[in-house]
């Protein structure tokens, strides 16, 4: 496994898990009865940037453990190396997650105007968000996989 | 076989081009060149080497002459390209 292969791994791991505490978070919130309020807490916001928090904090412990992982593997410490391949396969992957936040953007704005709960129209968007993220990661890891 | 090609120009409808390449075979005639080696020496990945001798991936314009380089031989040496007529 390549270095950038098992870094977009780790990647989609910490965006799984980010999208697992925001579900939780979720959850949490209705069975408190909370979501049916006509605002947006501060409180949504606060979890937003914890979820974002901790998103960043676990893709660079990942992208650590992925090069210890390969200098111990290959016996010694190799260099840094994303070639050509490798960024027109991340280009790929963020094409598709730009393309996956625009839908999930777009829906959020229909239910908005058919007068949905501003609430649903956040999660909406901050969902496509960790979604697009994730499905980026995927196409990587296809693509990684395939050859290109 | 040792030779590999890659289609490309993905909707065209009249048309399917083909670049194909020789670098596993020139690799073996450079001493059995690994290609651990050819990627050091061209400055990519050895899965892009891999990607590329399966036919997965045609590299820049600007790769092939590195490669073509490393391998001292002219470009059309070691890559090829073919218009293939589907309109048929």
């Amino acid at each position: 496994m390549a270095q950038q292969e098992g870094r977009t791994i780790g990647y989609l791991f910490s965006g799984l898990v980010s999208i697992g505490l925001y579900f939780v978070y979720g959850v949490q919130q209705y069975q408190a009865g909370t979501f049916d309020s006509a605002t947006i807490s501060s409180s949504w916001g606060v979890a937003v940037l914890v979820v974002i928090g901790v998103q960043i904090v676990l893709s660079i412990i990942a992208a650590i453990l992925v090069s210890i992982i390969e200098a111990i593997r290959a016996g010694e410490e190799q260099p840094e190396l994303s070639d050509e391949r490798d960024q027109l396969i991340e280009l790929r992957g963020e094409r598709l997650s730009f393309y996956v936040f625009g839908v999930g953007y777009v829906i959020a704005m229909i239910t908005l105007a058919a007068g949905v709960l501003p609430l649903v129209m956040f999660n909406l968007i901050v969902f496509s968000l960790l979604a697009a993220g994730i499905v980026g990661n995927v196409r990587q890891l296809y693509l990684y996989r395939r050859g290109f | 076989m040792l030779g590999s090609s890659i289609s490309i120009g993905e909707g065209s409808e009249m048309s399917k081009e083909r670049v194909s390449n020789n670098i596993r075979k020139l690799r073996f005639d450079h001493d059995e060149m690994t290609q651990q080696a050819l990627a050091e020496k061209v400055g990519v990945t050895r899965q892009t080497i891999i990607a590329m001798e399966k036919g997965k991936y045609s590299p820049s314009l600007e790769l092939a002459f590195r490669i073509s380089i490393a391998f001292g031989s002219p470009l059309e040496e070691v890559f090829s390209y073919d218009l293939e007529d589907t309109d048929q």
